[in-house]
């Protein structure tokens, strides 16, 4: 079945059970990585084309990150990368000991972008601990705020932090040899997008001026104004509740977010084209830009976006409501999807901090989840968040951010991992709009000023940066199909008369209760797990994107998946290039950085982080 | 009473800037809720701009929002004595496109910043040519509502210092604004 590493196996009814032969099935051997330092500080010593090379902080990525590389300039590859969360944030902390209504509003603040996902995410975890199902219009005014904040969220990434690296400020200063040919390329897309060459395209990228930069700050508001018909505030909505919403809504309030929807799609069709024609273009410049930010398709998500009549909060039924969302949960290993069940997504999950700025935990109250499948002590339902503060080293402890990992494998969060699942499972109950076809999802995005279109997302023979920002080009669409067909059944519920939006609760003041809430955010994965003794939290964890992403070394000595990525990036020198690009080439992103080291422009790393 | 009373007052735009609930850094929306309940002469628009700053200068761009002055104040941390109050005219500096840039990036990520307000609504040419600034030296910054008692002892000196800004060099004109 799907877990490999975990001792975990199935019964002849599909039910998970703890391997019996194993004393200790979760025991492991953690991998000192002491050796390694050593050798690396060994090459730093005695060669003095392998470097150090550190970055701090990351822009372009929200929260605090640092990076610390070693390259090696004569080989032209990295030989060592550690990637920092350089600041704790501690809302692990901040809610112990709460009343649980308090998580949906402090948890907000974990994200100056994503407020939103985190308020409803936390608000799943309590209608799962206390059993509430919010009403139909409930679920549906959730989707589409939601939605909507991915339509702020999107553009933000692709045009105001990637895109920078694709603009003509950029790569004619650092690729001078691709910009000329951007020139001269014929975008294929021109009638759609109104770019006639890829070189006017990285025209309308570049920042402050470029067109396309000014366009997506003003869709960003467009978004905003439609999220806060429902959200009243943005980012931080103040109207998610365990329950639903407390917002109430009219036609008129629909035909509001009706009519800034419409432009969104409009938009959306103009984005996906942008972008195809973007990564085409850099692939035929050079086939290496492929492996720019590579590594295997391994991505975990735990779908979104709830079937209206098929939520109804349990645990119990989340492999059920689960494979009814809009976005299939979903675990790809090597590009193969293993599992579309939400269960035995939470119940793969682990958190390790050997190499984090946190203690380990002896306590283990969750031996099963509450259907009695095996959990792992590492499990969030089990962590204890204790912060440890020390010294940074390589070897030991680096980063803020903890490990967490699926069936202890490396996997990365990513909003593509969304339309990859869907895609490929094809178990999409709502096909108003999108197609899933096992290798593809397509979309078909209704006329606005723009004609109708369809667009098709293809399963990416490699997974790279371009991929990722491609990906999340066609998740903008694919956001706003969602809204739209929310919308729709929104306004079917509103001809019904069935306006309930939110569901009476009472918080329970004696016993203990948990639950998990599965979302996403702009970047992919995000969960919540409370646990509730008493009437307030005793335990609550997050795991956000960035935590998945960024985190360090797991026991195994396994690096993060930006880690990864870093150390799977290629440098080149170009060969067609004048004399501007011939320093050794770390290729960014956009190829846009080809300054030489041993002072290598922050845009490579940016370029290849940024797309996450 | 003035010889002839004028119904065109100035147009002031007072902006608190900070996190909410950030003891210190909390000063500016703080302050706006304690400026708010005092008597203002007409014209003067008492606002919380913590929030996205691009937002901000969607919605004075939007809707053609027009200030003869602008008074912005919040906790800015530069290694003086905390509580310690600065006030100086904003001079319209810009720096780098590429710093511009990433404050453009951190005001869409969710930072809220006195100096990013500055420059970006610089950038975006919304200011009017009188821009005030008043920073406090913040303390802690830590999480919560409470200010650190320096901070808190200087409200009253900053409060006054608003007030002085508003109504600075323009007394005889205000005296003629017709009352609300």
């Amino acid at each position: 079945m799907c877990f490999k590493n975990l001792p975990i196996e199935f019964d002849s009814q599909g039910r998970p059970y703890l391997r019996v032969e194993v004393p200790n099935p979760y025991r492991y051997e953690v991998r000192s990585l002491a050796e390694q330092e050593e050798r690396i500080k060994e090459l730093l010593a005695r060669n003095g084309y392998i470097r150090n090379v550190d970055f701090d902080p990351v822009t372009r990525v929200a929260g605090a990150l640092a990076f610390h590389t070693v390259v090696n300039l004569k080989e032209r590859k990295v030989v060592a990368a550690n990637s920092m969360a350089t600041l704790f944030r501690g809302y692990e902390v901040i809610l112990k000991g709460r009343d649980p209504r308090d998580a949906a509003f402090i948890s907000s603040r974990a994200c100056g972008v994503c407020g939103g996902v985190h308020a409803t995410t936390s608000c799943l975890a309590l209608e799962m601990a206390f059993g509430i199902k919010p009403p139909p219009l409930g679920i549906v005014i959730r989707n589409m705020l939601l939605a909507i904040e991915y339509l702020y969220d999107h553009p933000l990434h692709l045009f105001l932090l990637a895109g920078p690296d694709y603009s003509q400020a950029l790569v004619a200063k650092t690729n001078p040899s691709v910009w000329e040919r951007a020139k001269q390329a014929e975008a294929p897309h021109a009638a759609i997008h109104g770019f006639r060459t890829v070189g006017d395209i990285m025209v309308g990228l570049n920042p402050l001026s470029g067109s396309l930069y000014l366009e997506a700050l003003h869709m960003t508001r467009v978004a905003r104004e439609a999220y806060v018909l429902i959200g009243a505030k943005y980012p931080h909505s103040e109207t998610v509740i365990p329950g639903g919403v407390t917002t109430t809504v009219s036609i008129s309030t629909f035909n509001e977010i009706y009519r800034r929807l419409i432009e969104l799609i409009d938009y959306s069709k103009k984005v996906v084209a942008i972008w195809d024609d973007l990564c085409d273009f850099f692939y035929d410049v050079n086939p290496l830009y492929r492996k720019l930010g590579a590594r295997p398709k391994n991505l975990a998500d735990p779908g979104q976006w709830d079937d209206p009549e098929a939520y109804d909060a349990s645990y119990e039924g989340c492999a059920q409501w689960g494979e009814r969302r809009w976005a299939t949960p979903g675990i790809i290993i090597n590009g193969e999807q293993v599992t579309t069940n939400l269960q035995l997504i939470n119940v793969g999950l682990e958190e390790f901090v050997e190499h984090s700025y946190y203690e380990n935990w002896e306590t283990y109250p969750f031996r099963t989840d509450p259907l009695g499948a095996p959990l792992s002590p590492y499990h969030p339902w089990n962590k204890e968040t204790k912060p440890r503060p020390g010294p940074q080293s390589w070897r030991d402890r680096y980063s803020w951010a903890t490990s967490p990992r699926w069936d202890r494998q490396v996997v990365e969060a990513e909003c593509t991992a969304r339309i990859w699942n869907t895609a490929v499972a094809r178990k999409l109950p709502h096909r108003r709009f999108l197609e899933p076809t096992g290798s593809s999802l397509r979309m078909s995005l209704p006329a606005g000023k723009m004609p109708a279109m369809e667009v098709e997302w293809k399963v990416p023979e490699d997974w790279n940066a371009f991929e990722r920002n491609r990906g999340r080009a066609y998740c903008l669409a694919y956001s706003a199909l969602i809204a739209l067909d929310n919308w729709l059944y929104g306004m079917d519920l509103l001809k019904r008369g069935d306006t309930r939006v939110q569901t009476r609760f009472e918080i329970p003041r004696s016993g203990r209760y948990i639950g998990v809430g599965f979302w996403g955010a702009g970047r992919g994965w995000l969960t919540h797990h409370a646990v509730i003794e008493n009437g307030a939290l005793v335990n609550y964890q997050i795991i956000t994107p960035s935590t998945i992403n960024a985190s360090p070394r797991n026991p195994w000595g396994n690096p993060g998946p930006y880690e990864e990525a870093v150390l799977n990036t290629p440098s080149w020198r170009s060969s067609t290039g004048p004399k501007a690009s011939s320093g050794s080439t770390f290729c960014g992103r956009s190829g846009a950085s080809t300054r030489a080291c041993p002072a290598p422009p922050t845009s490579w790393w940016r370029a290849t982080t940024a797309s996450w | 009473m003035p010889a002839a009373w004028t119904n065109r007052a100035m147009q002031v735009l007072v902006g608190g800037v900070g996190y909410h609930n950030l003891s210190d850094y909390s000063v500016g929306p703080l302050l706006v809720e304690r400026l708010r309940a005092m008597p203002w002469p007409r014209g003067v628009d008492i606002r919380d701009l913590s929030f996205n700053h691009l937002g901000f200068v969607q919605e004075f761009l939007g809707d053609r929002l027009y200030f003869d002055r602008v008074v912005l104040v919040g906790a800015v941390p530069r290694g003086g004595p905390p509580g310690q109050v600065r006030s100086y005219r904003w001079a319209f500096r810009l720096p780098s496109e590429a710093e511009l840039q990433d404050r453009i990036a951190e005001a869409y990520m969710g930072v809220i910043s006195l100096e990013n307000l500055l420059v970006i609504g610089t950038h975006f040419d919304i200011w009017p040519p009188d821009v005030r600034v008043l920073e406090v030296e913040p303390a802690w910054e830590t999480y919560g509502g409470q200010l650190s008692p320096q901070v808190a002892e200087c409200l009253p000196q900053l409060i006054a210092a608003v007030r002085g800004q508003v109504l600075a060099g323009w007394a005889e004109e205000w005296a003629q604004v017709r009352p609300n």
